[in-house]
């Protein structure tokens, strides 16, 4: 009997509980709150064409939310932004696409990559996010794989697509890298390649040349390792050949500075990778002087010298019985002081380069922080980096007014 | 067994308790998220309403002046925004359009979402990353049928909005074109000491209001000492503070803080909050010994013997000795010393003048020709050889004048009427 009435208790139990929540579903729990909201485009809206392409080919095709009209919730507080132009953000709509989601679909044959990886909001600021205190400038924004906030939209020029290229391409395929990521780790040999040499407080007074001959391909990876392998990743697909050998140039270089790193502001350092003697002569320490690269000449033979100085004859200069002009050392000089070489030509003022002291070398360590990169898309997501490189270089090369046009009759074009 | 009994007991009571219909009626008809839907519908359609212009008067911050924006909400979700301002472009009448929504956040906002040249010049952060730090989404506090109160959401300054009929003015290029003219004729950067005199009688100086960045001192204090400051906004009704004038409410009726003025028939301004504290321009007698202005004669606005006076002066300047062309002459408070500033040809002069105030705007002009103090080398010698020149010193000092302008806040032009003969007067204004 205990048995039997143990049973009917919980049955009793399991029956009361079971008319609670059908009696609380009743009541309340049927519908929900949230207003029904439709997705049925107004025909008369001042953005229909827009609105319509957006959901034709980022909400319905990627579920990306294109947010054009900006709204600050949805932005930091702490940054004072304004709005995006409708014309620009149209403009970087039909560019977004063509240089981003586009090149993904082209290198992955599918939408699906971006659709399962890619942002699902992505958010336009007219202006950029300035820290008052700082002055840095954030241009892009990519927060935890779900938004990917491209800014200073008002100030891009739709027709100059090396200048976007760097502002904006570049930007979207930093944040995404991000975005993959936070899906699937840093490779760890990446990770441990520049440990110790990261400045996330000062890595905006870093000079560019100096932290390529780091190994770090902006002053903006040399912050942290995340942004390191992001700027690794965007600059290798999106910088073209002749920025390249730029960098690989100033990354094989030595740099050293005339002022004090221990205790000057780093935004005041001067970086020289060139050093010359002061009328070429090295006897004193003191004519040691230091060049940077527009001061500087490149010879044919690989040697430099310095941009218009020649090496000065020694005071007096006299005449000598012969008529020609020699300096106190006994040297030929012209009428102006100048010292002469045995064909008669002004001696210039030879340049030597800094020696690569930092202990790195800065082209091998950009190059294996790539393979590192382009291993990791090629095992971890099944892309050939350099494929998507080759795409978007592509697309750079034969851009012009009429692709611009063309892509923007997408949108006004539309019926 | 017991504890079955009980625990079986308990369950059911607490599941009734639970599930018994609230005997209490539901305080909304429908969820927050559904009313705070309607009310974006509403609003929207609110501002949409009547042709949907509106005059929104903005302040950016605490230490700019106040901007007008007139405001055309379109049913498409477009809104073309113009203003006039010296912060806007070339300071001339620009509009743009953008697009505007009300969307719900923390309540209902107004957003105005995508950039407007006009409007966001406002809230970029221009260089530094702060610019003027002004807001670009307002929380909408309240509305009437034609007002409606918003409030900056980053700021937190309040902002009004009101409708506007098509019977204020026939464009917006048109209101900004009449402002214009409306605020020159009330506010002119070359006079000083306007006055706030509270209902009960309590007098402020009021300085820089024509930048609308107003500065404030009793009269018997010093601005150094007793100075308030508050910016504010002009519109072709009246004007704004852009917070009440706490410092002033002590002394006003009712504890009634001042922050809204109507511009009254004579030009001055009204306190609407309290029906009686009154903004005045400096009184005329006051006008005329400002260092900053320079108060030139009217050569036709001279009448009775003035004016025969005057035409004497300049005949007698064309003959000898001078044989010039006789240019004007001032009223000036100059380095000190008030007086009668002239230029004849090649020739300028001082003769000058003690001024007495008999009350704000009867004045007495003191001369004494004796005196060597009276003049400088060239308003001497014109003194004493122009028997013209001394008939005007002597009508000008003879009796009492009474000072008058139409305006009450720019006294530009002001007459001088004699108390003696009122038909012996002058014009003076200044450019």
């Amino acid at each position: 009997m205990k048995k039997y009435f143990k049973y009917i208790s919980a049955l009793a139990l399991v029956a009361m509980v079971s008319m609670s929540l059908s009696s609380c579903s009743e009541k309340g729990m049927g519908e929900t709150i949230f207003p029904d909201v439709s997705d049925e485009l107004d025909p008369n809206s001042y953005t229909y064409k827009f609105d319509k392409w957006l959901k034709a080919n980022y909400l319905d095709v990627y579920n990306l939310d294109f947010q054009y009209r900006l709204q600050d919730n949805e932005t930091n507080m702490y940054y004072n932004l304004e709005p995006a132009t409708l014309t620009n953000a149209i403009d970087l709509a039909v560019l977004a696409k063509y240089m981003w989601f586009d090149i993904y679909e082209e290198v992955t044959g599918s939408k699906e990559f971006v659709k399962m990886y890619g942002p699902r909001i992505l958010m336009l600021v007219g202006s950029p996010a300035i820290n008052p205190q700082s002055g840095t400038i954030i241009v892009g924004l990519a927060e935890g794989g779900i938004k990917v906030t491209l800014l200073h939209v008002n100030s891009m020029n739709p027709l100059d697509i090396y200048g976007l290229n760097s502002d904006y391409f570049h930007t979207m395929h930093h944040e995404f890298t991000h975005i993959l990521h936070q899906t699937k780790s840093i490779p760890r040999e990446f990770q441990l390649l520049s440990l110790g040499r990261y400045d996330p407080i000062n890595w905006q007074d870093r000079k560019s040349t100096v932290v390529h001959s780091l190994g770090f391909v902006t002053p903006y990876a040399s912050s942290e390792i995340r942004e390191d392998f992001a700027e690794t990743c965007a600059n290798y697909i999106t910088l073209t050949d002749a920025q390249w050998e730029r960098i690989w140039l100033e990354a094989g270089r030595g740099y050293v500075t005339d002022g004090n790193e221990d205790s000057d502001e780093m935004s005041n350092l001067n970086y020289y990778c060139f050093y010359y003697f002061e009328n070429n002569d090295a006897t004193k320490d003191e004519n040691k002087k230091y060049a940077n690269e527009n001061q500087v000449v490149e010879q044919e033979d690989g040697t430099y010298i310095l941009r218009n100085q020649y090496q000065r004859g020694v005071a007096p200069i006299t005449t000598g019985e012969d008529g020609k002009r020699y300096d106190a050392n006994g040297a030929l000089c012209d009428a102006q002081g100048f010292v002469l070489n045995s064909s008669g030509a002004r001696i210039p003022i030879t340049v030597f380069e800094v020696e690569d002291a930092d202990g790195i070398d800065g082209v091998q360590m950009l190059e294996t922080k790539i393979n590192l990169a382009r291993n990791w898309f090629r095992e971890q997501w099944g892309i050939e980096l350099d494929d998507l490189r080759n795409a978007v270089q592509s697309r750079l090369q034969s851009f012009d007014a009429s692709t611009l046009e063309d892509l923007r009759q997408q949108v006004y074009g539309q019926q | 067994m017991k504890k079955y009994i009980y625990l079986s007991a308990m369950v059911i009571a607490m599941s009734l308790a639970a599930c018994a219909p609230s005997e209490v009626e539901d305080l909304f008809d429908e969820s927050a998220a559904a009313r705070l839907d309607n009310a974006v519908n509403n609003y929207t359609e609110y501002f949409k309403k009547d042709g949907g212009r509106w005059l929104m008067q903005y302040f950016a911050n605490a230490d700019e002046e106040g901007v007008n924006f007139i405001l055309n909400f379109k049913n498409d979700g477009s809104v073309e925004i113009s203003t006039q301002n010296v912060n806007v472009g070339d300071g001339t009448f620009q509009s743009d359009v953008s697009l505007w929504q009300v969307v719900a956040d923390y309540g209902p906002v107004l957003s105005f979402n995508t950039y407007n040249k006009v409007f966001h010049e406002f809230s970029s952060p221009q260089s530094d990353g702060t610019g003027h730090g002004g807001d670009y989404e307002f929380i909408i506090i309240g509305t009437e049928d034609n007002q409606a109160h918003l409030r900056g959401k980053k700021t937190g300054i309040d902002i009004i909005m009101t409708r506007l009929g098509s019977d204020v003015a026939a464009t917006d290029a048109d209101y900004f074109a009449a402002y214009t003219a409306k605020r020159a004729k009330a506010f002119n950067a070359r006079l000083t000491d306007y006055v706030l005199t509270t209902a009960n009688g309590k007098r402020y100086i009021c300085n820089d209001v024509s930048t609308m960045l107003w500065s404030f001192y009793p009269e018997d204090g010093t601005l150094l000492d007793n100075g308030e400051y508050m910016n504010a906004i002009m519109t072709l009704d009246g004007l704004r503070f852009m917070q009440p004038l706490d410092f002033v409410t002590e002394y006003n009726e009712n504890d009634v803080p001042l922050q809204n003025f109507k511009f009254q028939d004579d030009g001055s301004l009204l306190c609407t909050d309290d029906g009686a504290s009154l903004i005045t321009g400096p009184a005329p007698v006051d006008a005329l010994q400002q260092t900053t202005v320079t108060w030139t004669f009217n050569a036709s606005g001279f009448g009775g013997e003035f004016a025969t006076a005057y035409t004497d002066l300049v005949a007698q300047c064309k003959e000898a000795p001078f044989k010039q062309t006789f240019n004007w002459m001032q009223l000036r408070m100059y380095q000190g010393k008030f007086g009668i500033y002239f230029k004849n040809g090649r020739y300028t002069g001082n003769i000058y003048l003690g001024i007495e105030r008999i009350d704000g705007n009867t004045v007495k002009f003191i001369f004494d020709p004796n005196d060597d103090a009276s003049f400088d080398a060239n308003g001497k010698t014109h003194y004493t050889r122009l028997e013209a020149m001394q008939r005007m010193l002597s009508l000008l000092t003879s009796t009492e004048f009474t000072l008058s302008s139409e305006s009450v806040m720019v006294p530009n032009p002001m007459v001088g009427t004699s108390k003696a003969n009122s038909a012996n007067s002058f014009t003076i204004g200044f450019q």
